[in-house]
């Protein structure tokens, strides 16, 4: 009730009343402990801004009860539980200084607590008030915080070493934005508004040994989905090595070394796993040699005689293999590496599992290195080459084997397999043709098992299954050439159309809808116009897509399909467009459809006028009227969700008017033609649209790259009539920023737009 | 924390949906660029008249 009542300010005396509950001298223990409890669910389940003016009440209940002199645990318990509830609104109380270090000393005096309970729940306070109040934390870290989350680590108490683990794990997070927001303040030229203490850095010498020591307390028969101190201990020491970065490896390479061949397994596996850890951060090039020399240990370690200790090499060799590729694909390696690879794939499925990202990453790394000399061209061949076949046959058996629905291991080696053959060079070519075969055949057995599929974890398999032929479909597709295409294109798209006819039945899944949806975008791309044969067949099942408000996912894939179908066919397209375009303005004037769906139309409007030119003419009132709508959207600019949107929105409505300018625009280049001269009214919205979009301090990159690109086109399209609207001021300084953007696309349009202007001047002067 | 532990990158349907978009918006890109390169070399080839 008060949850409700106290965001509408009813229900005023509620917290004072409370507050007094817990504070009057006469309370019995059983009304202190309900009414602190009472007020850790209020502080749990409120907005924050609602207690904020509340917050010094709410704190003096929640100290008193946490105090040491508070003789039940009970109470201490729930005064804790609150106050871990409490911590996002109490700012103005940690802001200062003197009831800031009340807080923080009741809190450490609570992790002292004999209780168990109350010392995890205090421990939880640490964990989260470093989140919240890193900068605060400075005058604590090295008289009270660093031993109590030490001496956490090393309790036999698993729930209290989590929480010293984590508190290190956070102190990591934080540490690498800091970083992060150094590095962006340096290249601006200005200090950062927030400065990293490095406490992690200073801790290492004291946290890895224990890290270490955690390491080894492996559970023999692990379920995969419990959670202990060992797993934290290993994700702590990533996330130290990522925020330390060189400095860590020192400190782990003798545990390392010592241990790997250690007899008892627990140890080996630590060893393992703690190599394994610190590969990300560090810099590639000083861990290369040492890789490279722990790569036949790894080898050794995949035949090792406890799983875990294979699963752990398994998993290291694939983060060797995706964060430092040069040391597994040199010439002394790779062989023994993909001899052990090949052999993994027949492992206990979460070895397997590994195995299959570790490919998927080696592809990557292969593939990029031979496209490096090509200037990014598709490489003639690569190192693997000579081994593609094989591998990709080895793949295509893990993905049949009778246990694959274990640790992921299907989905795992259809990933690789995906992987490998979007990066795979010409001379693998004809590999690829085979698996498009082998994916096309298994795609028709599985449409032909439909009937026999019964139970429900049989439906969730069959419908997995077709998902990932679908996504395999895909990488296939766009490694095939234009002439083969054509060839191979009509039992594909019969074997979609036969999916979509039967998901969309009473065994109907969204999602296996949505991969045929991406597939059949692909097959638009790889076909171009020549889609245009199978319009008609699949017109039923786009319309049905479109349709479909409930699932906004489908919904969202046909829209972007229709764009893709725009490109493909052009001006072939037209027959489709009434119907097509009826169904896009019902969904965009539709309130109960998902928001995130409609900036995507409306980029389609500007696809579909792109493709068919004049003939947009007869829904042009209609389309400008709703990016005219679409363009004076008002949101909170407190939400970065919201604020994200708002920048796509825009984003999207400019790439609509650039399609339709750009479309109505036509062929004829040198004069402006009849068509465009519709437009020619709208233009001064356009410009105040850029104009806001261009004082906007919190503008997207990508809202400046699609303006610049607009105010090109308008100038492209109107000549030197355009030049007042865009001489001015804020459009100037739009386009100096784009033209300073990191990112190409936006440099470049920024560039293009100026150069248009520019030009435009120069005609007006020379005339 | 779960995740990140001994995580891999894993190929999820969300990965699949976001490069397609991704993809989409790089079409839309290159095509209209295609259409303003054409404008420049145009361009270009009426001054070299």
């Amino acid at each position: 009730m008060a949850v409700a009542e106290l965001p509408v300010s009813q229900w005023p005396e509620l917290i004072s009343v409370l507050v007094a509950n817990v504070t009057a001298a006469n309370s019995t223990e059983m009304v202190r402990e309900a009414t602190l409890e009472t007020i850790g669910y209020i502080c749990q389940d409120i907005d924050a801004e609602v207690l904020a003016t509340q917050s010094n009440e709410i704190l003096t209940a929640i100290v008193h009860g946490m105090k040491r002199e508070e003789p039940s645990n009970h109470v201490r318990l729930a005064a804790t539980t609150a106050l871990l509830n409490s911590l996002e609104f109490t700012k103005a109380n940690f802001d200062k200084e003197s009831e800031r270090h009340f807080i923080m000393q009741v809190v450490c005096e609570a992790t002292q607590s004999p209780d168990t309970k109350v010392r995890v729940a205090a421990l939880q306070c640490l964990v989260k008030i470093m989140s919240l109040y890193y900068q605060y934390m400075e005058h604590y870290m090295g008289p009270a915080l660093f031993a109590i989350t030490l001496e956490a680590m090393r309790s036999e108490i698993d729930e209290i070493a989590l929480q010293g683990i984590e508190f290190w794990s956070n102190v990591c997070d934080e540490e690498v934005d800091l970083a992060i927001e150094a590095s962006e303040a340096a290249e601006m030229g200005r200090p950062p508004e927030h400065t990293s203490k490095f406490y992690a850095k200073g801790a290492l010498q004291y946290l890895v040994p224990v890290l270490m020591q955690t390491l080894t307390k492996q559970e023999e028969y692990d379920d995969e989905d419990d959670w202990n101190p060992c797993k934290a201990a290993g994700v702590c020491l990533m996330l130290l090595a990522n925020c330390c970065e060189d400095v860590i490896v020192p400190h782990v390479l003798p545990f390392v070394k010592e241990n790997i061949e250690n007899p008892d397994w627990r140890f080996r596996d630590a060893a393992v796993m703690a190599f394994g850890s610190i590969l990300e951060g560090p810099d590639a090039v000083q861990l290369k040699p040492i890789v490279e020399q722990a790569m036949p240990f790894l080898f050794k370690l995949m035949h090792d005689t406890s799983v875990n200790v294979r699963d752990t090499a398994a998993w290291t060799i694939g983060r060797v293999c995706e964060i430092i590729p040069d040391a597994a694909v040199a010439p002394p390696n790779l062989q023994p590496l993909l001899q052990a690879l090949v052999t993994g794939l027949t492992a206990e499925p979460r070895v397997a599992s590994n195995v299959c990202w570790a490919f998927s990453s080696l592809a990557e790394a292969a593939y990029e290195t031979a496209s490096q000399a090509t200037d990014g061209n598709e490489p003639d061949s690569y190192c693997l080459s000579e081994y593609f076949e094989p591998i990709v046959q080895k793949l295509l058996e893990t993905t049949d084997r009778p246990d694959a629905a274990q640790a992921n291991l299907r989905a795992a080696a259809y990933e690789a397999l995906m992987e490998m053959v979007k990066n795979s060079p010409k001379d693998c070519y004809i590999t690829v043709q085979k698996t498009t075969m082998v994916i096309l055949e298994r795609l028709q057995q599985v449409l032909n098992m439909e009937s026999h599929v019964s139970s429900h974890s049989d439906r969730v398999q069959y419908n997995d299954l077709q998902s990932l032929l679908c996504a395999t479909l895909q990488s296939v597709l766009r490694k095939v050439t234009p002439e083969d295409a054509p060839k191979i294109s009509d039992p594909i798209m019969a074997a979609l159309l036969q999916m979509f006819n039967s998901s969309a039945g009473p065994n109907r899944a969204g999602g296996v809808q949505e991969d045929a949806l991406m597939a059949v975008a692909t097959l638009t791309e790889v076909l171009g116009e020549g889609f245009i044969k199978y319009m008609e067949a699949f017109r039923p099942y786009l319309i049905m897509g479109l349709r479909n408000h409930a699932e906004t996912t489908i919904c969202q894939a046909s829209v972007g399909l229709v764009g893709d179908i725009c490109r493909a066919l052009g001006a072939k397209i037209l027959p489709f467009c009434d119907s097509i375009m009826s169904l896009l303005l019902e969904t965009l004037g539709n309130n109960e459809v998902d928001r995130k769906v409609k900036p995507q139309i409306l980029a389609v409007f500007g696809d579909m006028a792109l493709a068919i030119g004049p003939e947009f003419k007869k829904y042009l009132e209609l389309v400008i009227g709703m990016l005219h709508q679409a363009s004076q959207a008002q949101v909170n600019r407190n939400d970065f969700d919201i604020m994200d949107y708002l920048n796509e929105l825009r984003e999207c409505c400019l790439e609509a008017y650039t399609g339709i300018v750009q479309g109505l625009k036509g062929e004829d280049k040198e004069t402006i033609g009849n068509d465009v001269q519709l437009i020619l009214p709208h233009v001064p919205h356009m410009i105040n649209f850029i104009t806001t979009i261009a004082r906007d301090r919190e503008k997207s990159d990508g809202t400046i790259s699609a303006a610049a690109g607009l105010i090109g086109d308008l100038c492209s399209a109107f000549g030197h009539q355009l030049l007042p609207f865009v001489d001015t001021e804020p459009i100037t300084d739009m386009l100096t920023i784009g033209r300073r953007s990191k990112t190409g696309k936006t440099k470049t349009l920024s560039n293009w737009a100026t150069k248009e202007i520019r030009r435009l001047k120069a005609t007006v002067t020379s005339s | 924390r779960f995740s990140q532990f001994k995580k891999t990158s894993k190929t999820s349907q969300e990965v699949r949906r976001r490069r397609t978009l991704e993809n989409q918006k790089q079409s839309r890109y290159d095509y209209y660029n295609h259409c303003r390169c054409l404008a420049e070399s145009d361009f270009s080839v009426g001054d070299g008249n």
